[in-house]
């Protein structure tokens, strides 16, 4: 029989390589992605009862891992703008490399909760209730965060010429 | 920006494909790491509910809950939430739903309208920018759409009538103060031109106390209103006070109160569970073990969360110092003891809620 340490340590072992992508995409550094993920899945064993009987559990994980960040974020304010300044992991050197990064910084650029709600949008593929669900706000907030996401990744990285920015602000 | 949404999926998907260092997460550590704040809460979990028995406590049995009768030394607070706009027309079967003031932490302050019908609450919502705020669309997508508004202001279609987006239309303009305005429909019913800029053009802009369907009394001194809202249909009020270290900077996180009062749902006893009562009412205590995810309090505070108060489900959250002084006054439970409901009648709601 399958004990409670073992099915969770295999959990663990399976989903890592996913939860790391998903918390360095919302901090821009591996290593403080291992971080969040050893505090999520810390969590996650506390509670691992409840979890692992959840219809989707990763989503439960994804959830905890979501609130570490945030809680993290708001725990120690005044490293967001350290994390917002840092030039990003550079670790891929491939055909997007340049793209890359242009993301990877015009990302790292945004308040962690537009970031949040941006990741669990547009690379989890969670609805507005379900990323309201992860992020414990309404569904209003979900759509002006993500909103104002999009706008300033558009802004970063398609810049207008400013012959129409002259045009809106007159 | 639909493009743009599939350019970042795309995007998105590749950095996090990207080659990274050896991972050091270490699942043998998170059990053992676990298995202490197990242990950990089970202790502190008998030293409660032997407290509890010793004092007699049948239920309610939340720590720091001492004199009941004990009042908390407040200032009184001004009105919360100033109504800054309102809508002048609606379609038919439309009406004002809701409005709130402040920020999340970490944006600058807005004050959001909203309107819609019982089925759609927020089908409308109306976002008024803080003087010298840019609004997030401050940069024009080549083929946005100019329109003249009647009072001769120029305004832009951000999300053109009939879009395939989450909205299905969205106005921006700068009133006669420069703030900017962003109007945003969420019903594709009534998205159509002349309808968003009738709506538009009805918007009054005003400085008028927000009437509120609670008194709460008994509420720390010394706080700022960082936040507050409050929606008729369906009814409910939030409050969110604190600190900040300076003004504008983002708040402090270890000393706040916050209240909310929403509509009970038949889910939320499941989601969070329960584990203590509050006046006959089944309730969650963050300190007490429970069923329910493991939702941090920040700050390392508390959390009471009361189900089927006639209807409604209250949840008040504290940390810090303000924790401590309502401690000394009936702890959470006697903070929500002090909430009176004034009803449905807007004519019976007060713009001086906190006291």
């Amino acid at each position: 029989m399958v004990t409670r340490d073992e099915e969770f340590t295999a959990y663990v072992a399976a989903r890592t390589p996913w939860l790391r992508r998903v918390a360095y995409l919302l901090c821009q550094d591996w290593h403080r992605a291992d971080d969040l993920v050893q505090t999520a899945v810390t969590r996650l064993y506390v509670h691992w009862r409840r979890a692992s009987a959840a219809e989707n559990v990763d989503g439960y994980a994804r959830t905890v891992l979501v609130r570490v960040y945030l809680a993290e974020q708001r725990g120690g304010w005044w490293r967001r703008v350290r994390v917002g300044q840092a030039v990003p992991d550079a670790v891929d050197e491939g055909a997007d490399h340049a793209a890359g990064l242009d993301l990877r910084s015009a990302l790292a650029a945004l308040p962690p909760r537009q970031r949040a709600a941006v990741v669990l949008r547009f690379y989890c593929d969670l609805s507005v209730e379900q990323a309201a669900d992860v992020l414990h706000c309404s569904t209003g907030t979900v759509k002006s965060q993500t909103a104002r996401g999009l706008d300033a990744l558009r802004r970063a990285l398609r810049p207008e010429p400013s012959e129409e920015a002259q045009t809106w602000t007159t | 920006m639909d493009d743009l949404k599939d350019e970042l999926r795309d995007g998105l998907e590749r950095i996090a494909a990207a080659g990274s260092p050896a991972t050091t997460v270490d699942a043998a550590a998170a059990v053992r790491r676990g298995r202490r704040v197990r242990r950990a809460r089970r202790s502190a979990a008998a030293v409660i509910v032997a407290a509890a028995v010793g004092t007699g406590a049948a239920a309610a049995v939340l720590p720091g809950g001492g004199g009941e009768n004990g009042v908390v030394q407040a200032t009184g607070y001004p009105s919360p939430l100033t109504a800054e706009a309102a809508f002048g027309w609606l379609p038919r079967g439309y009406g004002q739903t809701g409005a709130s003031g402040g920020d999340d932490g970490e944006t600058e302050p807005v004050f959001l309208l909203k309107a819609g019908t019982d089925r759609k609450p927020k089908a409308v919502e109306l976002t008024l920018y803080a003087p010298g705020t840019e609004a997030m669309p401050k940069v024009p997508k080549k083929g946005w759409r100019s329109v003249e508004l009647v009072d001769g202001r120029v305004a832009y279609w951000t999300v053109e009538p009939g879009g395939s987006g989450e909205d299905a239309a969205e106005l921006s303009w700068q009133n006669r103060q420069g703030r900017w305005v962003v109007l945003s429909i969420g019903d594709r019913g009534i998205a159509d031109s002349a309808t968003v800029l009738r709506i538009a053009a009805g918007v009054r802009f005003q400085d008028e106390p927000a009437a509120f369907p609670v008194r709460v009394t008994g509420v720390p001194g010394g706080l700022e209103v960082l936040g507050a809202s409050v929606t008729r249909r369906p009814q409910g009020v939030e409050f969110d006070l604190g600190h900040r270290t300076t003004p504008g900077d983002p708040r402090m996180p270890n000393d706040y109160l916050r209240l909310e009062i929403r509509p009970a749902d038949a889910g939320d006893r499941r989601f969070y569970g329960t584990n203590t009562t509050v006046d006959g009412d089944p309730a969650q205590d963050s300190r007490l073990p429970h069923s329910g995810p493991d939702l941090d309090v920040d700050g390392g505070g508390q959390r009471l969360i009361v189900f089927d108060a006639e209807g409604r489900r209250v949840r008040i959250e504290a940390a810090g110092r303000t924790l401590e002084r309502l401690q000394a006054a009936g702890g959470l439970a006697g903070l929500y003891r002090r909430i009176t409901f004034l009803g449905s009648d807007p004519g019976k709601w007060t713009t001086r809620p906190l006291a």
